[in-house]
């Protein structure tokens, strides 16, 4: 299978101004560097499906944008489909579709079709094939009744769908996503996962996702890329990754009894307060499923939620020697 | 050629956008438009007055006067209501908008300077136009190159704007200075060109070409000189061009950010 991104080596620093007072500032400002990217390498190949995974400040976002041609790097080699981003930029944009979760392409006081319409025209669609592609995408993520809406009154996940819509128009071999949950809720999480998954697996498109959210990789991404203080710290099959620690799952349990007892192997006291309890189970000894029927024999639930462990933590994990 | 097209159609889209997007709240465009011409007619009576004392300012007279001032204010106008974002750059750079332009395979600027539009252009470019207007009218000016020279001080102003703005890129919250910037600009253009002498005609025929955008099309109105006309043309070309090159300059420095945001 022929290679669709090539990163090596890739740097980047930003020039931070340091804390001085106000008229050493204004006269001698002195400034650190921060390295937000050191030395990242890694390759996908076409078709494949990569979270690119890390904390807060990690270095995935300023990763992703010298790879769609937002920034430029300050050192190291990329090639995107063929094209060096900061040198082909405008060939590269054909190619690629990007979707920031924290920024939008989309008009704010027009229908996200005019946006479509527009996007056409930066990519040179003819008015029949824009048609019949807007079509398929409208159906295919069943966007029929908010597209013709103004985009300040989408919710966010009605948004969110738009944006990945625009960012597939162009029928792109590549897809950056950039955050692509962020601040959404559950259920529309699962419906974002759920449809880039499916677009990518219908039009065989490549797919980078940045995200702090296992739930991302775990049901998008085939293969995980973990990246801290912008150094590559793991780079493996989502199913090792799973293995080794996304098994473990934090249950909070809200009931009316003061207190229960959860003895079962597997699941581990994190917390317990009066009418609250927060578990954390190994799914490989004993399944979610089973945690919360033995819950609600001893008591009576009035709220569950299952989470995620957080990035942090797997961080933690990996730094600790166990995955690498 | 293709791309030139391609890049010709894609702009006209997105100025269709632009004024959908601004028409969108037509009430407030109608009443913005109409303080602005309010705004601008206060001004009317101090040139009379000016003209009055003093009736010659170095060769200029209150037609030309007028004619300036006309020409200024329908070149903001116009800039204003077409490519508002121009102004907004600094702004754009400081939020990181330019990124959804950047992933787009047509001109970086093209999507800047045209997705947004100031609704009290219309009122600027109406009140300039019906002064240029009264001037030809009232003094028996030529109404032929009025289109040319809106479009030729239109250049101008729009590639001051840029070269200012651009400073963004290493500058960060610019925006409040380069508005002053660009206010001066224009005040420049509107003042008599005699007022300019020494240092202050040098650089308003060079870092602040206020002079091409409105002392020369008067000077040829007055006197038809074609050679001078041909030497603003090539200024402005160049003035355009060195613009253009210094935000793409700027544009490797620029470094996105992560503020949560919404176009339009």
């Amino acid at each position: 299978m022929a290679q669709s991104v090539f990163v090596e080596n890739l740097q980047k620093s930003f020039k931070v101004r340091k804390k001085s007072g106000f008229l050493k500032g204004l006269f001698s400002p002195e400034y650190t560097t921060v390295k937000a990217v050191d030395g990242v390498s890694f390759s996908l190949e076409e078709g494949e499906r990569v979270a690119f995974v890390g904390p807060n400040g990690a270095g995935k976002s300023t990763t992703i944008k010298m790879l769609s041609g937002i920034l430029h790097p300050d050192g190291g080699h990329v090639e995107i489909g063929g094209f060096v981003p900061w040198i082909d930029r405008k060939s590269m944009a054909y190619k690629i579709g990007t979707v920031f979760g924290q920024r939008s392409q989309l008009w704010y006081h027009l229908p996200a079709q005019d946006t479509f319409e527009l996007l056409s025209y930066a990519y040179d669609m003819s008015r029949d094939d824009f048609k019949s592609r807007i079509k398929t995408l409208v159906d295919a993520f069943d966007a029929g009744h908010i597209v013709s809406k103004p985009v300040r009154q989408l919710s966010l996940g009605e948004r969110m769908r738009c944006e990945i819509i625009a960012s597939l128009l162009h029928r792109p071999k590549i897809l950056f996503l950039d955050e692509p949950t962020v601040g959404l809720d559950v259920v529309s999480k699962g419906v974002i996962r759920d449809l880039v998954k499916k677009a990518s697996d219908e039009d065989g498109t490549t797919v980078l996702l940045t995200s702090h959210d296992t739930g991302d990789m775990e049901r998008v991404c085939d293969r995980v890329i973990v990246i801290d203080h912008g150094h590559l710290v793991a780079d493996k099959p989502v199913r090792e990754l799973r293995s080794g620690f996304i098994r473990e799952k934090i249950i909070t349990l809200a009931m009316k009894e003061e207190a229960i007892a959860l003895d079962m192997n597997g699941v581990r006291l994190i917390e317990a307060m009066p009418h609250q309890l927060r578990v954390s189970v190994d799914t490989s000894q004993v399944s979610v499923e089973a945690v919360l029927q033995q819950a609600m024999k001893l008591s009576s639930l009035q709220d569950i939620t299952v989470e995620d462990p957080p990035m942090e933590d797997i961080i933690k994990e990996i730094y600790a020697g166990s995955l690498l | 050629m293709a791309e030139v097209l391609s890049n010709l159609r894609f702009f006209l889209a997105l100025i269709r956008m632009t004024f959908k997007s601004a028409t969108g709240q037509r009430g407030a465009m109608l009443i913005r438009a109409i303080f602005s011409v309010t705004t601008h007619l206060i001004y009317i009576p101090i040139w009379f007055i000016v003209f009055t004392v003093a009736p010659d300012l170095g060769g200029w007279k209150l037609e030309h006067a007028l004619y300036a001032y006309g020409l200024s204010i329908a070149c903001w106008g116009l800039v204003s209501l077409f490519a508002f974002g121009l102004r907004m750059i600094p702004e754009q750079i400081d939020h990181g908008e330019l990124d959804s332009y950047l992933t787009l395979p047509k001109p970086v600027l093209l999507s800047a300077a045209f997705s947004s539009s100031k609704n009290t252009g219309l009122g600027e470019l109406l009140f300039g136009i019906c002064l240029l207007a009264f001037c030809c009218v009232r003094y028996d000016f030529s109404w032929v190159p009025m289109p040319f020279f809106l479009i030729m001080g239109s250049v101008v102003f729009a590639s001051g704007i840029l070269f200012f703005a651009t400073l963004g890129f290493w500058l960060k919250q610019f925006l409040g200075s380069a508005e002053e910037i660009y206010f001066n600009f224009n005040l420049m253009a509107s003042r008599p060109a005699p007022i300019f002498t020494g240092a202050l005609k040098v650089i308003a025929l060079t870092l602040v070409p206020v002079s091409l955008m409105s002392h020369v099309p008067i000077e040829f109105v007055v006197y038809h000189h074609w050679q001078t006309l041909g030497f603003a043309i090539l200024g402005v070309a160049s003035y355009a061009l060195l613009s253009v090159s210094f935000f793409y300059l700027g544009l490797r420095f620029y470094e996105s950010g992560n503020r949560f945001g919404i176009r339009g």
